[in-house]
């Protein structure tokens, strides 16, 4: 297998963290229709419209990435085995952060929500806070988390 | 703690290449170069090493430690 350029691991890096934050944008609503839908029992169009545009925006990213031709690393670029030290570096860090924000917030729902304030709430709210719907917001969290330290990392800055 | 400094601007200055030019001369990306440059990012050995090579110079003369005060 050819090498994998150093330069097209770092865009492979920016677009599979667009890519994420895409899809949590697109899932996010979801959870928030379901939510919604749940509290009120009305459906709301106007979600269903903007999660249909998240999905949208997912397949341009996708399809920009790929007719960029500029990340091509065959299947590496779903695997992800970097090579390049500084994506592997950004990557360690990326989810270190991930997992410290994930842990704060399964020990602050286990500690603090659950004991006192779920037994406090109105049953359609105890309902919200299903654990399907709490999953999927860790896993929302961690997306939004992991992908926002690439960005911010990767940020563009002027050559000298 | 020690802070580690870097002489790679000047040399690349010396030599009048980019970041770009460096980064594909040693097999890394430019992002690995600015950060370097800037003190953001510490290196591995390898890349201390490729650069010493590149610049034809000894890793001291390129890395340095500056004491904290």
């Amino acid at each position: 297998m050819r090498q994998w350029p150093a330069e097209q691991q770092i865009t492979a890096l920016k677009y599979g963290a667009y890519t994420v934050l895409a899809s949590c944008v697109m899932f996010g609503i979801g959870l928030l229709e379901t939510i919604l839908t749940d509290v009120t029992g009305k459906s709301y169009m106007l979600l269903s419209v903007a999660s249909g545009l998240s999905a949208l925006t997912f397949l341009v990213i996708v399809a920009r990435w790929s007719l960029k031709r500029s990340g091509h690393g065959d299947l590496r670029q779903i695997l992800q085995p970097y090579t390049e030290e500084f994506a592997q570096d950004l990557i360690r860090k990326a989810s270190s952060i991930t997992c410290f924000v994930v842990l704060m917030m399964l020990l602050f729902t286990h500690v603090l929500v659950k004991p006192i304030f779920l037994s406090k709430l109105d049953t359609s709210i105890q309902s919200v806070l299903s654990l399907s719907n709490f999953s999927l917001l860790l896993l929302l969290v961690a997306g939004v988390v992991w992908a926002s330290t690439i960005l911010l990392n990767l940020r563009e800055e002027a050559e000298d | 703690m020690d802070e580690l400094t870097n002489q790679i601007a000047v040399l690349r200055a010396g030599r009048q290449i980019s970041q770009t030019e460096l980064a594909e001369a040693i097999g890394v990306s430019r992002k690995t170069i600015s950060t370097v440059e800037t003190g953001r990012f510490t290196p591995s050995v390898v890349i201390a090493l490729k650069l010493a090579q590149f610049f034809e110079v000894p890793v001291e003369q390129i890395f340095s430690l500056k004491a904290a005060e």
